[in-house]
């Protein structure tokens, strides 16, 4: 698998139209339907774009988009860090562990980029039980109610 | 979430190093500096042709809290309070600060615009600052609240928090109009000999980000959250 930057001029408009995560669950439509309508709005949305650092990205496999990762500068909790916007797996790639290894792709990237601390966090919803396990299993934890979300945080 | 201002002047520093006097705020930079609490300027180098806007030179609103304790001879917790006003000084968002006010800043820029133009870095340097002072708090000596002023009567104005709690606070002698409806925070101060300092400063409170997938502003930890995330992973329930 491979990450790299959304970039429109390749066409990765469309790869984000047609990007499936939602097994059917409402919280998971809610993502689908963030990167359908707002991802690349809230990558180009200037001057927070720039101050908070903010990426959109693909995990390719092959000629198929396995995941969507979009991350930013921690800006909403007093921790210092990378806020993961979207984790998102695609449906096919959604087993066979291969969504443990998009997210140890992305994290492995984001040791290598320039931040202001070590943190990782993000808002996870309260019934994303897969979420959750996936997260517990690389050290996060769950360390404050969001309204219908959890803040979990995480370490690099 | 209200936040305070998270930046202070050499002019304040002053006022709070010697409340009622006069001391030039060269002189309180000066008495910071001798007592090894010197304050980390938040400034940027001004552009070719812009140097007017460049002179305006701000520090970490945590100097406040430094020349307090420094005040009053605490100076275990005076150096804990300039370790964290160092350390935001030189944080990204101050930066970004910085160099917006080099631009187009002057003596009271409009936090709200500040923190449009610079993508937030004004709120973040204020929800880091108050963090910080969060952590401090239990050292510095000062009650503190928060809030809006919802009433001023004759020479006191009444300042109401998130939470419906009113605070009645004594206004200058010529209160300003512009007081009924600001942002202001607040800090209590008993001084020897039964007196009461109280201090305003300006606050405000920030705008939610509209492309946020959940949406809401900045909040901070409380501390039993901050000591959830302080165990090991192995302790986590």
């Amino acid at each position: 698998m491979n990450l790299r930057p959304f970039d429109a001029a390749a066409g990765d408009a469309a790869r984000l139209d047609q990007f499936r995560c939602s097994t059917g669950a409402p919280f998971e439509d809610d993502v689908e339907a963030w990167i359908h309508t707002d991802a690349v709005g809230w990558a180009n949305d200037l001057p927070r774009a720039r101050f908070q650092r903010r990426m959109l990205t693909l995990v390719e496999d092959g000629d198929a988009t396995a995941a969507i990762v979009a991350w930013q500068d921690i800006t909403r909790v007093d921790l210092e860090g990378i806020w993961l916007e979207v984790l998102a797996v695609a449906l096919d790639h959604q087993h066979g562990r291969r969504g443990q290894v998009a997210y140890e792709l992305a994290v492995d990237h984001l040791r290598t980029i320039e931040r202001d601390g070590d943190h990782l966090a993000g808002l996870v919803h309260v019934d994303n039980e897969r979420s959750h396990r996936l997260l517990a299993t690389f050290g996060w934890r769950s360390v404050a109610p969001w309204d219908d979300h959890e803040l979990w945080v995480g370490s690099l | 979430m209200i936040l305070a201002w998270p930046l202070t002047t050499s002019t304040e520093l002053a006022q709070v190093l010697r409340p009622g006097g006069h001391l030039r705020p060269d002189s309180a930079l000066r008495s910071l500096r001798d007592k090894g609490l010197p304050a980390e300027a938040i400034t940027v180098v001004p552009r070719s042709g812009r140097g007017a806007h460049g002179k305006v030179v701000w520090y970490s609103s945590l100097m406040i809290d430094v020349a307090r304790l420094l005040r009053n001879e605490r100076f275990d917790a005076a150096r804990a309070a300039h370790t964290e006003a160092t350390r935001l000084a030189g944080h990204r968002s101050a930066r970004f600060v910085a160099e917006w006010l080099v631009e187009h800043g002057g003596p009271d820029p409009d936090p709200a615009v500040l923190d449009e133009a610079t993508g937030g870095a004004l709120t973040r340097l204020a929800t880091l600052t108050a963090s910080a002072r969060q952590r401090l708090l239990p050292r510095l000596g000062v009650a503190t609240f928060a809030g809006r002023v919802a009433d001023v009567s004759g020479r006191v104005a009444f300042v109401l928090d998130e939470e419906g709690l009113s605070l009645p606070i004594p206004t200058p002698s010529e209160p300003s109009t512009g007081w009924s409806g600001a942002l202001v925070t607040i800090d209590t101060e008993d001084l020897p000999g039964g007196a009461t300092t109280i201090w305003v400063r300006a606050a405000f409170d920030p705008e939610a980000d509209p492309n946020e997938r959940v949406p809401g502003g900045p909040r901070l930890l409380t501390p039993a959250e901050s000591e959830r995330l302080s165990r090991p992973v192995t302790a986590a329930s």
